[in-house]
């Protein structure tokens, strides 16, 4: 996957109800650019640049976030489909966790108030 | 998606053959009733589990493909190390061991004897408690060693 498929692959995950219009008023390139650009056109530094600044102050990231959005990119590029599997079995066992943790924290301060 | 979460698993593996109210299912596995309650929601989206109004139960009618997943070999391996993280990620407690060595052939040998004894205990220990369901005080023991040499290897690639 090249820079700008990830980039549009990123931005598609954090917007994803974003049409063409929403894109363009978000980045600030011109709605016909934007069109040309998702149906396949090379874009320029600088509208990638745009595009990588709607996602960030979306984001709002830190150093870890960007630190594991560039490790995966990496591992995309790096693994087998199978290397990959392993890692995506981990990152949801993970968070499955996670989800029951904040579940109980959330019912115990709710219970707490109550 | 994940096919099944370890928290899952002990449930399903409770009510394996038995039917338990929430209470119960709470009691006999220590998780607050209100976990078992949203664990038990999940199982039953996925099919897993029934509720007659009072009691849950496994379903009868799981499909044998969803069985396949959920024990094959990749999940269950994805569980231990999941176990195994956990444990060691425990700042409370020195329950994992670590150790580096060099052994003589004799001292290997009398550590392999050691490791198939260990293991013939704990299946015999297992048999005589099993019945009883009782997931609350159930250990998690693990033990095991590896050459060096061939884990070097595998990391490198060199053996699958």
């Amino acid at each position: 996957m090249d820079i700008q498929q990830q980039t549009i692959s990123r931005y598609k995950f954090i917007f994803p109800n974003d049409k063409l219009r929403d894109i363009s008023k978000r980045t600030g390139i011109n709605l016909t650019r934007i069109y040309r650009i998702m149906n396949g056109k090379l874009m320029k530094v600088s509208e990638l640049e745009k595009f990588r600044i709607a996602i960030n102050e979306m984001m709002k990231m830190n150093g870890e976030q960007e630190q594991i959005l560039k490790s995966v990119e990496q591992a995309i590029i790096i693994h087998t489909p199978e290397e990959l599997r392993k890692i995506i079995t981990w990152i949801e066992r993970k968070n499955s966790s996670k989800r029951y943790q904040d579940y109980v924290k959330k019912f115990e301060k709710n219970h707490k108030i109550a | 998606m994940l096919p099944i979460t370890i928290l899952e698993r002990n449930i399903l593996e409770l009510l394996n053959n038995s039917t338990f109210s929430l209470k119960e299912v709470s009691e006999k596995t220590g998780y607050d009733k209100h976990l078992c309650l949203k664990i038990m929601r999940d199982l039953i989206d996925k099919k897993l589990v029934i509720f007659d109004g009072i009691k849950f139960s496994t379903a009868s009618s799981i499909p044998e493909e969803t069985i396949k997943i959920i024990n094959s070999p990749e999940v269950i391996l994805s569980e231990t190390m999941e176990y195994i993280e956990t444990i060691i990620e425990n700042k409370n407690s020195n329950l994992f061991k670590f150790k580096k060595i060099t052994l003589s052939e004799s001292d290997e040998i009398i550590f392999n004897a050691m490791l198939v004894n260990l293991e013939i205990f704990l299946k015999n220990s297992h048999l005589k408690k099993s019945a009883s369901k009782d997931m609350r005080n159930q250990k998690v023991v693990f033990w095991g060693m590896g050459k060096m040499d061939s884990i070097s290897k595998q990391m490198i690639g060199e053996i699958k």
